[in-house]
């Protein structure tokens, strides 16, 4: 049976060079117990919770541990005690199994030079797995299987290791919305097995949803604390965010003006990988000052489908065409002058180089055209001027334009990649859950700028997976399901419950009829 | 006829074990995620302080005492520098070699100084296993050699079955494809990498001190000749696995003594040219592995536990 904990934390500091990441916090979480934790980027979340963990050093404050001081100096004490954490990028080695990945300091001391019992470990993780009710394929590698999948191997790795509370980092931010519901069919399970859990997350829903408690933190200090029945989400936002946001989720679509020349048309596009075929006659057309939205689970061809339109992928069949030129042999950096702009799925793999500061970071698909490069000379001072603007505008937080890109924050890092896709205006902007990650109010403000794009004559493209979102910004939406559009519908026929019918794979017209 | 394949597959062995321990101890550093390309130094340094004090005091024990010992030293700085001043392991590694490289040739010019002939121990004897010895050519070659054969065909499968077959492997493996998936499952990387750091160049020590003491009964700056880079190789083409490993080994000890066995025929072929066929097989065997290279995951790179993932 799990044991019941009650962990204390006492007026927590931690600094990190001149940032303070957190400012005499105070905490307490129990067992049996979610604990929604909320707050902007940079926050202070994930900093608390490595501190918990044994990961980070406090520089001050003391925990806990139903009452008595506890010393908690590495993961291996925090596991030790009962507490597990599971972060944001999951911890396991891609090329080891389920199984290897879940017994990795298993055993200690002289028993760990015996031969393993591969058998009896295999016949543990399945008895757990059956009073879970999920199933986990334990001699799969770890990097062949889906995101969701591996967050259960690290749940089951909590589990196993006797967790009484396990620390979730923004759990939420690389799953499908069926993942999301079984994650937290899973977390309810647990919880009545007596397991609490730390939950982060930038969205209000989730929270309300799930948790039995919440705490928020502003720029590293406690604001609040709130049983979920007495709170709602208005109010966690102007906790979160220091003010009032109106309707988070209202944009001010100016009626566009009498159709004209679409500025994208994708005719019949077939895209085929290694005899797969992962997208199906797509034809879209998409309309300056329009937004159209992109629905479904992701693979679902979502990326082919971006990738086909930045000249990344060459469509098996099909026609692309752009202001009524045919594109599809135009290489990419063309149609980048021709004013295509992109915000990829992958900040890290597809967007940005890591390694190169922020000023040169600012400037990528650019970095040929002038005015940031005569010929083969890149303009130092042009691309200053622009990473200052980036900097400015998008609010990035950073000291200076010359730092490491790989070193900023994810939501800031996200920042950079939005503010470059829109620093000139786009002609049209092709955006793949340009969310991801952010808190609340930078959500909102990045979903603004897309919409002043729109309102502005261009024309986006929305790839996303938040239904919130896209109807609060699309003009019109079509739903992807294995590669093929399932329909389209337009503003006034939105429908949370018609779209997530065709996510699953229903046509319109069946969608609308059940 | 028989007799001369016997004595070639019985020198096959002894060319063998240098090549096997200096790589067992490159893939056991490689293995927590350290890459230490100093051996051809640490091992010339062993194989001078080995010989001279087995040469002083006539004691074997002692003689491979000092260069276990002096390779688990040059092992404990090289983890030092490397994980805690955060150096370039491969520059760490080799200055070691530079460094190691001239005290060994300093030493043995100091306490033996320039001599007409020099001087020699006796190769370590071979110790004979009763009955099997007597079998006609694997007899001599499995069954009849010195100790250190004995104890290197051991410790590959010791640690095969270590890093396969056990907890303590997994976790000793982890720490080289991962050492935050490691530590924050609760290991202790530093002690890990320290401990696996220490007995991998201690094992290029004790092949280093094997050279004289058990193979050439004497010391020559030109010693080691390169068997210290074609472990690298060795590590690299066995993909840091020991089986494998072992059986490099033998390929590159065959070279060796297929040149020994074409100059002693008198063959029409220049002796720089043969000198030159453990590299060129080097060369081969790398570029066909190089397209299917396998590492471990974090090798070179250093941990820290509170630098922001990349
Ligand atoms: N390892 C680190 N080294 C240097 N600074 C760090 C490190 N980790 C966090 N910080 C800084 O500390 C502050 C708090 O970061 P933290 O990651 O805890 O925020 P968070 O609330 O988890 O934010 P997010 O929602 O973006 O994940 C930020 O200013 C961040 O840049
Ligand atoms: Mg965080």
């Amino acid at each position: 049976m799990v044991i019941f904990l009650r962990i204390e934390l006492i007026d927590i500091s931690k600094s990190f060079g001149d940032v303070k990441a957190l400012d005499h916090v105070n905490l307490t979480i129990n067992s049996g117990e979610i604990l929604g934790l909320l707050g902007e980027n940079g926050a202070g979340k994930s900093t608390l919770m490595n501190i918990l963990f044994g990961l980070y050093r406090m520089d001050e404050g003391e925990i806990r541990i139903d009452g008595r001081p506890a010393r908690i100096s590495s993961p291996q004490d925090a596991i030790s005690k009962g507490i597990f954490m599971v972060h944001q990028q999951f911890k396991l080695i891609p090329t080891y199994t389920v199984l290897d990945n879940l017994f990795i300091n298993y055993v200690k001391g002289m028993d760990s030079l015996k031969p393993r019992r591969v058998k009896d470990e295999v016949r543990i993780v399945e008895e757990l797995m059956k009073s879970l009710g999920f199933y986990l394929p334990l001699d799969e590698k770890i990097g062949n299987l889906p995101l969701g999948v591996q967050q259960r191997v690290e749940i089951i790795k909590a589990f196993l290791r006797g967790a009484s509370i396990i620390i979730l980092d923004e759990p939420t931010t690389n799953l499908t919305p069926l993942e999301v519901e079984e994650l937290f069919k899973l977390m309810r399970d647990l919880k009545k097995k007596g397991i609490g859990f730390v939950f982060i997350t930038h969205k209000l829903r989730e929270v309300m949803e799930i948790a039995d408690r919440v705490a928020v933190l502003r720029k590293g200090r406690l604001v609040g604390e709130r049983r979920i029945h007495e709170t709602n989400p208005e109010e966690l936002v102007e906790m979160m965010v220091g003010q009032r946001i109106e309707n988070l989720y209202q944009f001010e679509l100016k009626p566009s003006e009498q159709r004209m020349e679409p500025v994208l048309e994708l005719r019949d596009v077939v895209y085929a990988e290694k005899g797969i075929l992962k997208l199906k006659n797509i034809s879209i057309r998409v309309y300056p000052g329009e937004i159209y939205g992109i629905a479904g689970i992701a693979g679902n061809g979502q990326s082919e489908l971006l990738n086909i339109i930045t000249g990344y992928l060459k469509p098996s069949s099909g026609k692309i065409v752009f202001e009524g030129k045919d594109i599809t042999n135009t290489p990419i950096l063309k149609r980048i002058e021709l004013g295509i702009r992109v915000i990829y799925e992958d900040r890290v793999r597809d967007g940005a180089l890591p390694s190169l500061p922020i000023f040169d970071n600012s400037i990528l698909g650019d970095h040929v055209f002038p005015p940031f490069a005569k010929g083969k000379i890149l303009n130092r001072d042009e691309i200053s001027a622009r990473a200052e603007r980036i900097v400015r505008i998008f609010k990035v937080a950073t000291p200076s334009i010359s730092k490491i890109a790989g070193r900023l924050s994810g939501g800031n890092l996200q920042k950079l990649m939005v503010g470059r896709a829109l620093d000139k205006q786009p002609r049209l902007l092709v955006a793949y859950t340009p969310t991801r990650g952010l808190d609340v109010a930078t959500t909102r403000f990045v979903l603004e700028k897309i919409v002043e794009v729109r309102n502005n004559g261009g024309a986006v493209i929305y790839i996303g997976e938040d239904l919130d979102e896209l109807i609060s910004i699309s003009d019109r939406i079509g739903v992807m399901y294995k590669g093929e559009l399932m329909g389209e519908l337009q503003r006034k026929e939105f429908s949370k419950e018609v779209i997530g019918k065709m996510m699953a794979g229903y046509r319109l017209a069946e969608a609308m009829s059940k | 006829m028989a007799s001369a394949i016997e004595s070639l597959l019985f020198y096959l062995m002894v060319a063998f074990v240098p090549y096997a321990l200096a790589s067992y101890g490159i893939m056991i550093s490689g293995r927590v995620g350290l890459f230490n390309v100093s051996g051809e130094g640490v091992m010339l340094l062993t194989a001078s302080a080995a010989f001279l004090t087995t040469y002083k005091t006539s004691s074997y024990m002692l003689g491979f005492m000092v260069g276990v010992g002096l390779g688990a030293l040059l092992g404990a700085i090289f983890t030092f520098v490397s994980d805690k001043l955060k150096i370039n392991q491969f520059i760490v590694g080799l200055t070691l070699f530079i460094f190691a490289t001239g005290l060994g040739g300093f030493l043995y010019k100091v306490i033996v100084g320039v001599v007409l002939v020099p001087p020699r121990v006796q190769v370590l004897s071979p110790i004979k296993i009763p009955v099997l010895s007597d079998i006609p050519i694997i007899g001599p070659m499995l069954f009849s050699q010195n100790i250190l054969v004995y104890i290197t065909i051991i410790l590959g499968l010791l640690f095969h079955y270590i890093l396969f077959k056990t907890h303590f492997g997994l976790k000793l493996r982890a720490v080289g494809d991962s050492p935050r998936v490691a530590d924050v499952l609760g290991v202790n990387v530093g002690l890990m990498r320290y401990t696996f750091g220490i007995i991998g160049s201690a094992l290029m020590g004790l092949a280093g001190a094997y050279l004289p003491l058990c193979f050439t009964g004497t010391f020559t700056e030109t010693i080691v000749s390169g068997r210290g880079w074609i472990a690298i190789a060795i590590t690299l083409f066995g993909r840091w696995n020991p089986v494998p490993i072992i059986f490099g080994s033998l390929v590159f000890s065959g070279v060796e003594v297929l040149v020994y066995w074409l100059q002693a025929q008198r063959v029409a072929v220049p002796y720089q040219f043969l000198l030159m066929l453990p590299f060129i097989v080097t060369l081969l065997i790398l570029i066909y592995t190089s397209r299917r290279l396998e590492m471990p995951l974090s090798i070179g790179k250093h941990y820290d536990r509170e630098a922001i993932e990349e």
